[in-house]
Formats: structure tokens, C-alpha cells, sequence
């Protein structure tokens, strides 16, 4: 029972500053006490540690999106190397002939995209959007690409027009937009098939 | 109740491998991103599901032989109907090989929401459908929340409960 009465009636002094003219009961407690008032950082340390620890934050999720942006750069440069890399565009200008519905591209006579377009998208590329339809390998030498743009023409008429292009893939990436405009002159869309330079 | 698909879709579609049993694949997808898909609608617009986004989606899939189809689309139809304007949206996909059958029976419950045609039935497969009708819940964020088998007594009640759910989330 001592013992007990002992420790509680020792516990503040630990948990405080010792005063002034303490006996030497805790003498042996101020080095304790010391620690203790070093352990506690005031509300201003605080303030400046969590500014720091935000700043760290902050720098390291700019490092992440850094290096997941290069990621997916280094993966496509994996994936598609430029020496084999193809890439499809298509584009609208203006549009008021043509209700695009959807594009179907082959290359070497093999299906390598079919997309059905939204009126959101096709709105999208009225705006002046540009959409990769389709990127991959292929190898150097002669290709044939042909695109058929599906959808309505004047007049609400279902439309299905072809597009061809035979095009040489060298060394670095090829890229090839197909183009959708209106011919003023005849009334009627236009399907434009060009290679970027 | 449900209603197994006849032997003939079953070819059609791909199936999980065997030995795992007669299990609801669709439900795995649960907690994962809603595979996103573009179909024609019998309107005849291209209707994509990740454009839906910021919306809670019922997506349900149907065939004009499956009769209890069209007991759950009348109601998944009052449903639509009721809560249209706080951001609901409801697809429904048809199975139908020939879109005239669809046709034919749309025509007869005149729904308000998109009927789109899965007529290669590539969707189907995305999803995993074994079995109809099958409703499939995405939340506001894209995210397939729940998959339900079958409509039956309750039925009705339980679409309301999950609707209001993920609408008040």
C-alpha cells in the first residue's frame, strides 16, 4: 500500500515542470521533466512540421504524375516503337453534309477498327477535335489503307463512302488523318485521306 | 425466376471455363469499373455507357422470348420515369438476333428509355450474361455496385431500394 501511495503522489511531478525549492524527492525527476518539456513541441513547431510534411506531399504527387506521365510515354514508345508505329486520325470540318456514324479502317485488307461515334464525339470533332482511331506496328515496305466512313447525307440519306490509300512506311512513325469536310461546291461530303509529314 | 437462355444463345455466347460451375459471372464484376460499350439504340443512335457517367445507370439485359422481361422492364420503366430528373438513367439491351423482334416488342410496352440492340451479342459477353432478365447497377462514379438475377415477387421493391440508394449516395 506504500508503495502505491508513493507512485501516485510521484506521477505529477513527472507529468510537470518541477518548481523551485523541491526537495530532493525530485531531484532525481527533473532530468525526466527536462525530456518531457523537450518531447512536447508548441503549436508553432507544429504548424511549420505540417507545412513541411504538405509541401513533401505535395512534391511527391507532382513526382508521381511526372513519372506516370513518362511511363505511359516509355510504354508506348515500347509498345509502338516509332520505327513501326502507324497511327489513324480521323478529323471533321464542319460537318453539315455528313451525319458520321461510324469508321472502319483496314490495312492490307485485314479489319483493324470499327468505331461507332456518339453524337457527343461527333460533336467533339466538329469542334475541331482530332481522334487516334487506331495506332500499331507494321512494317516497313508498301500498305494499303482503306477507310469506310458510314452515316447519313443530305437529304437524311444513308451513306457509305470509301476511302483508299496506298502509303509507303519507312523508317519513324507514320501518320495518316482521314478527313471529313464539306464540298461547298457539290453539296456533298468530302473524304480526305492524307499522310502527315 | 429466371429463365435460362436455350441452348442455341448458350453456343453463342462465350463461356466461362468449366469446372467452375453454374455460377453468375456477371457478379464478379462487382466493385470493378462497368465495362464501357457503344451500341446502336433502336433510334438509331450511337449510345455509349462511360458518356453516363455522373449518373446512376440500370443496365438490364432482355430477349422478346424471355416473358418476365417485360414485367421488369414495365417496371424498371415506372421507375426511369420517377427519378429521370435527380440523375437515374436506365439501359436496356436487347438480346435479339433479329432487331425486328425487338422492335415488336417494344412497340407493345413503350418504354422511355434507350432500347439498345446487342444483336453479335458482344456486350452480352463483356458482362458475363448466363442468365435472364439480369439487371446490372452502376453508380454515379462508373462502378458496377450490384447484379441482379431473375425478377420475381420483391423484385419491383428491391430495384426502388437500390435505385434510391445509389442516388442518395
Amino acid at each position: 500500500m506504500r508503495i502505491i501511495v508513493v507512485g501516485i503522489l510521484l506521477s505529477p511531478i513527472w507529468a510537470s515542470q518541477p518548481a523551485a525549492g523541491q526537495t530532493t524527492l525530485s531531484s532525481a525527476v527533473p532530468e525526466f521533466a527536462a525530456t518531457q518539456a523537450v518531447a512536447t513541441p508548441d503549436a508553432g513547431q507544429d504548424q511549420a512540421e505540417f507545412r513541411t510534411l504538405d509541401e513533401s506531399i505535395q512534391n511527391l504527387k507532382t513526382l508521381v504524375m511526372n513519372l506516370n506521365r513518362d511511363l505511359f510515354l516509355l510504354e508506348e514508345e515500347l509498345l509502338f516503337p516509332a520505327n513501326t508505329q502507324v497511327a489513324i486520325f480521323v478529323s471533321m470540318d464542319v460537318g453539315e453534309f455528313f451525319d458520321l456514324d461510324s469508321v472502319q479502317i483496314k490495312l492490307n485488307d485485314q479489319n483493324v477498327a470499327n468505331y461507332l461515334y456518339t453524337s457527343r464525339e461527333v460533336d467533339a470533332l466538329i469542334r475541331g477535335g482530332v481522334q487516334q482511331l487506331y495506332l500499331g506496328n507494321m512494317k516497313a515496305g508498301q500498305h494499303e489503307l482503306v477507310a469506310i466512313f458510314t452515316g447519313h447525307g443530305p437529304h437524311e440519306r444513308d451513306y457509305r463512302r470509301g476511302a483508299t490509300i496506298v502509303f509507303d512506311k519507312g523508317i519513324g512513325p507514320k501518320y495518316i488523318e482521314l478527313s471529313i469536310s464539306d464540298r461547298e461546291q457539290k453539296l456533298q461530303p468530302e473524304f480526305v485521306v492524307t499522310e502527315w509529314e | 425466376m429466371f429463365i435460362r437462355l436455350p441452348g442455341f444463345a448458350l453456343v453463342l455466347l462465350i463461356l466461362p471455363l468449366a469446372g467452375i460451375g453454374v455460377g453468375f459471372a456477371a457478379a464478379q464484376l462487382s466493385g470493378a469499373q462497368a465495362p464501357d460499350f457503344v451500341l446502336k439504340s433502336l433510334a438509331g443512335k450511337n449510345l455509349r455507357l462511360s458518356e453516363y457517367r455522373g449518373e446512376v445507370v440500370m443496365l438490364s439485359f432482355w430477349a422478346s422470348w424471355c416473358s418476365d422481361c417485360r414485367a421488369q422492364l414495365a417496371e424498371i420503366n415506372g421507375i426511369y420515369s420517377a427519378y429521370r430528373q435527380t440523375g437515374f438513367q436506365s439501359l436496356t439491351v436487347s438480346m435479339d438476333r433479329d432487331r425486328r423482334d425487338t422492335s415488336e416488342t417494344m412497340a407493345a410496352l413503350s418504354l422511355g428509355f434507350p432500347v439498345l440492340v446487342d444483336a453479335n451479342l458482344e456486350v452480352s459477353r463483356l458482362y458475363d450474361v448466363e442468365s435472364l432478365p439480369i439487371v446490372v447497377l452502376i453508380d454515379r462514379e462508373g462502378v458496377l455496385r450490384e447484379v441482379i438475377h431473375g425478377y420475381g415477387q420483391g423484385s419491383a421493391q428491391q430495384y426502388l431500394q437500390r435505385v434510391q440508394a445509389l442516388l442518395t449516395e
